[in-house]
C-alpha cells in the first residue's frame, strides 16, 4: 500500500517536473519544441554533406546512418551534461523534506529523452525514403531505448552525486562528451576487430547500443540479442555502485549546497 | 499503543568547519592525508519525543540549531549521532515560494508545488478549487506567475502547502505571509490542521505565535537542548536568554551570579534575570541526614534558600527531576503545592514522600519564576545529582514496591475488564 503510493507519487512527480522543464524551455519561443530538432538536423546536414560528397566514407544510406548516430548520441550526451548538475541545481528541492532527491538524475534523462522520442518520426521518414517502409524489427525499439536509459541512468547517478562534492565534474563531463563523440562510431562505421583501435568500438557500450539502433533503421533487421546482455552486464554493477554511493553521501548534500 | 509521532534520541549533527571555498578535485587529492579539518557540533545530545497530536514550538537564539533540527526531522540530511523516527506523513511549511516557476501559470504551479510537497496529481486535482479559493487567486490562476505580485506568489505557495493533509507538520518561520488578513487566515488554517490531530513542530522567533499554537516548547542553545516542557515555563527561560543577549550586545553586564561552587555556570546550566537567587540546596533523608545514595521508596527532603528584590510578588518555585537521558520524570511547583514564597528571602523545604524511582543517577532542576511565569529569575538546569539505589528494575523510571505471587485458578478473582 505504502509502496504503491510511493510509486504513484514518483510517477506524478516525474510527469510534472518533466513537463515543467519542457514548458519552461519552449513556451515562449516561436517554434517551441521544434528547436530541440534543430541541433541534430544541423549536424545531420553537415555530416551528410561532408562525408558523402567532400570526403566520401562510402557507407550505404549514409544519411540515415549518421542521423541515427547523431540522435542517439545527442540524448546520451545532453543527459550526462545536464544530469551532472541536476542535484546542485535543485537546491531548494534537496532541502525540502520528503523530496526524493534520488529521482533528479532520472528526471533530466527523461526530459532529454522527450526530445529524442520527438525526433524519432523524422528518423523513420529518413529510413523509409532511403531503405523502405518501417520494418517489423522496429518493435525492438522500446527495449533498446530502455537499455540506453538504464545505462545512461547508471552513469548519471554517479556523476550527479560526485558533482555535489567535486564541482570539476561538470567540466570533465563536457570534455569527455566531446571526446566520446569522436571515439564512438557516431558518424563513421564501427571499427573492425582487425583494425587499429578496434577496442574503441569493442569496449564501448554506446557503440553497442548504436549498433542496435542501426540494425533497426539502416539494416531493417533485429538488433542482436547480445547487446541487451552486454549493456545489462555493464549497467547493473554501475547502478548498484551509484545506489550505494548515493546512500553514503546523500546525507551530506544539504551541507554542501 | 500510544507512540510518539516524533522520537529523537541522542541526536548529533556535526559540521566540518572549512574556509568557505567550494570543494574541488584538486583540494580533495591534496588534502587527503592532512587532518586539519576541525569540526563542530551543530546539534548534540538532543533527546525528546513528541506525542501524536501535540504541538511543539522550538525557540532559541539565532544559530541555536533550530532549522537544522527541523530539517533533520524532515529527513533532509542524516544525523551523525543518534536517531530520529517520525511516524506519519510529513508536510512542511518552509522556504515558502522558492519552488515557484515564473513562466508557468498559477494552475500549473499548483500542480508542480503539490507533487514536490508529496501529493498525487489526483489529490491536487481534488483539492484544486479549495487551494485557489484559499489563495484568493481565482481570477489570476491562469496567468503566468511572473505577472504576480510577491504577496500573490506567497499566497499561492502557502495555499498549496497547507492543503497537503499531513500527519506531522513542520513549520519554519513562515506564518508571516501576505497582509494581516491573510496571515490570520494562515494562522487559522494551521490551528485547524492542529485541531484535526496533526502533530506540529514549529520554529519561530515570534513568541506570541508559539503561545497561541503550541502545547510544549523546546529551547535550544548553541546546539544543546536546554529545556523541553510546558509552554510558559520554557518560554520564560527563552525570554531570559533573549534578555541576556540584549544585555550583552548593549555592553551592559549580564546578570551576575556569585559562583556558589563549580557546578553552576551562567548560560550553560544557569539561566535567569538574577532578580532572585537560589542557593544552599540540600538533600536530606526523612531523618534529616545527608546521604550519598537514597534507597528507592524512601523520602527525599529537599531544602533550598532564596533571596531577591522585595518588589517581587508571589514568585513560583519549581522542582524537576531528570533522568540520565534528559527525560523529565517528575516536575512540580510551589503553586501546585499551595505554598507562598515570602520576600525578600526565605528557605523552602519540600518533602517528596516516596521516591519510587529506578536505581540510577538523576539530576534535580530548581527554578524561580514570576507569578505569571513570564520571567525566570534563577534557574539551575539539571545541576544537582541525585543517586537512587535499591530494588533493581529492568527498564523504565518507575519503581514501586512490588510483590509477586501465584493465584489459584479457582479463586474468584478479577473479572476480565470489559465483562459486565
Amino acid at each position: 500500500m505504502k509502496l504503491s503510493r510511493n510509486m504513484l507519487h514518483w510517477r506524478d512527480l516525474l510527469f510534472e517536473l518533466v513537463s515543467r522543464d519542457l514548458k519552461v524551455r519552449y513556451q515562449r519561443s516561436a517554434i517551441g519544441l521544434g528547436w530541440s530538432l534543430m541541433k541534430p538536423l544541423a549536424q545531420l546536414a553537415i555530416f551528410a554533406t561532408v562525408f558523402s560528397s567532400i570526403l566520401p566514407l562510402d557507407i550505404k544510406n549514409y544519411t540515415t546512418f549518421v542521423f541515427t548516430g547523431v540522435l542517439v548520441w545527442a540524448w546520451f550526451s545532453s543527459s550526462l551534461t545536464s544530469a551532472a548538475v541536476s542535484i546542485v541545481g535543485s537546491r531548494e528541492m534537496v532541502r525540502r523534506p520528503g523530496f526524493p532527491v534520488r529521482l533528479l538524475p532520472a528526471l533530466t534523462i527523461l526530459s532529454q529523452g522527450v526530445h529524442f522520442i520527438l525526433a524519432l518520426p523524422l528518423l523513420f521518414v529518413s529510413s523509409w525514403i532511403q531503405i523502405g517502409p518501417p520494418p517489423i524489427s522496429a518493435l525492438a525499439l522500446p527495449a533498446l531505448i530502455l537499455a540506453q536509459f538504464v545505462f545512461t541512468l547508471a552513469i548519471c547517478n554517479i556523476l550527479a552525486s560526485l558533482h555535489v562534492f567535486f564541482r570539476d565534474i561538470e567540466h570533465l563531463v563536457g570534455i569527455t562528451m566531446m571526446l566520446g563523440f569522436y571515439v564512438t562510431p557516431v558518424f563513421y562505421r564501427p571499427i573492425d576487430a582487425n583494425q587499429d583501435y578496434w577496442f574503441l568500438t569493442a569496449f564501448n557500450p554506446m557503440a553497442w547500443i548504436l549498433e542496435g539502433y542501426r540494425a533497426i533503421f539502416v539494416d531493417h533487421t533485429w538488433p542482436p540479442l547480445w547487446i541487451y546482455g552486454y549493456v545489462t552486464m555493464v549497467s547493473v554493477p554501475l547502478l548498484l555502485f551509484g545506489h550505494w554511493y548515493f546512500d553514503r553521501v546523500s546525507n551530506r548534500f544539504v551541507d554542501e549546497l | 499503543m500510544r507512540q510518539g509521532a516524533i522520537v529523537v534520541k541522542d541526536l548529533g549533527k556535526r559540521y566540518d568547519a572549512r574556509d568557505g571555498r567550494p570543494t574541488t578535485l584538486k583540494g580533495f587529492v591534496l588534502s587527503r592525508n592532512r587532518g586539519h579539518r576541525h569540526s563542530f557540533w551543530g546539534l548534540r545530545h538532543i533527546t525528546f519525543s513528541v506525542p501524536r497530536g501535540r504541538a511543539v514550538g522550538v525557540v532559541g537564539l539565532n544559530g541555536a540549531g533550530k532549522s537544522t533540527l527541523l530539517r533533520l526531522i524532515g529527513g533532509v540530511g542524516k544525523p551523525d549521532e543518534g536517531s530520529i523516527s517520525v511516524h506519519g506523513r510529513i508536510g512542511a511549511l518552509l522556504d515558502i515560494g522558492v519552488g515557484l516557476t515564473d513562466d508557468l501559470t498559477g494552475r500549473e504551479n499548483v500542480f508542480v508545488l503539490g507533487v514536490i510537497a508529496g501529493m498525487l496529481r489526483s489529490e491536487i486535482a481534488a483539492q484544486f478549487d479549495a487551494i485557489v479559493a484559499f489563495a484568493e487567486l481565482e481570477e489570476f490562476i491562469d496567468a503566468p506567475v511572473r505577472t504576480y505580485s510577491s504577496g500573490m506568489r506567497m499566497r499561492l505557495a502557502f495555499a498549496v502547502a497547507v492543503h497537503t493533509d499531513p500527519e506531522v507538520l513542520l513549520i519554519d518561520e513562515v506564518l508571516a505571509v501576505g497582509d494581516k488578513a491573510f496571515q490570520q487566515k494562515c494562522f487559522n488554517r494551521v490551528a485547524d490542521i492542529r485541531a484535526s490531530g496533526c502533530t506540529i513542530f514549529l520554529v519561530s522567533h515570534d513568541v506570541s505565535q508559539i503561545e497561541d499554537l503550541c502545547d510544549d516548547v523546546l529551547l535550544l542553545s548553541n546546539g544543546r537542548m536546554v529545556a523541553y516542557g510546558p509552554l510558559r515555563e520554557t518560554l520564560a527561560l527563552y525570554n531570559s536568554a533573549v534578555d541576556a543577549k540584549i544585555a550583552g550586545t548593549e555592553q551592559v553586564a549580564p546578570p551576575q551570579f556569585r559562583q556558589d561552587d563549580g557546578m553552576l555556570a551562567f548560560g550553560v546550566n544557569r539561566y535567569g534575570s538574577g532578580d532572585m537567587r537560589l542557593h544552599s540546596v540540600e538533600f536530606r533523608t526523612e531523618q534529616g541526614e545527608s546521604f550519598d545514595e537514597l534507597q528507592a521508596g524512601q523520602m527525599l527532603r529537599l531544602r533550598f534558600s532564596y533571596e531577591g528584590k522585595e518588589t517581587i510578588e508571589n514568585p513560583i518555585a519549581l522542582v524537576g527531576i531528570y533522568a540520565d537521558d534528559d527525560t523529565c520524570v517528575f516536575e512540580t511547583c510551589s503553586q501546585l503545592g499551595e505554598c507562598t514564597l515570602t520576600m525578600p528571602a526565605g528557605t523552602i523545604e519540600i518533602d517528596l514522600w516516596r521516591m519510587d524511582l529506578a536505581p540510577g543517577t538523576y539530576h534535580v532542576t530548581l527554578g524561580l519564576f514570576s507569578s505569571d511565569w513570564s520571567e525566570v529569575y534563577d534557574y539551575h538546569a539539571e545541576v544537582y545529582p541525585l543517586k537512587i539505589g535499591g530494588q533493581i528494575t529492568l527498564k523504565g523510571y518507575l519503581n514501586p514496591p512490588t510483590g509477586w505471587r501465584m493465584v489459584d485458578d479457582a479463586e474468584p478473582g478479577l473479572a476480565a475488564p470489559g465483562d459486565s
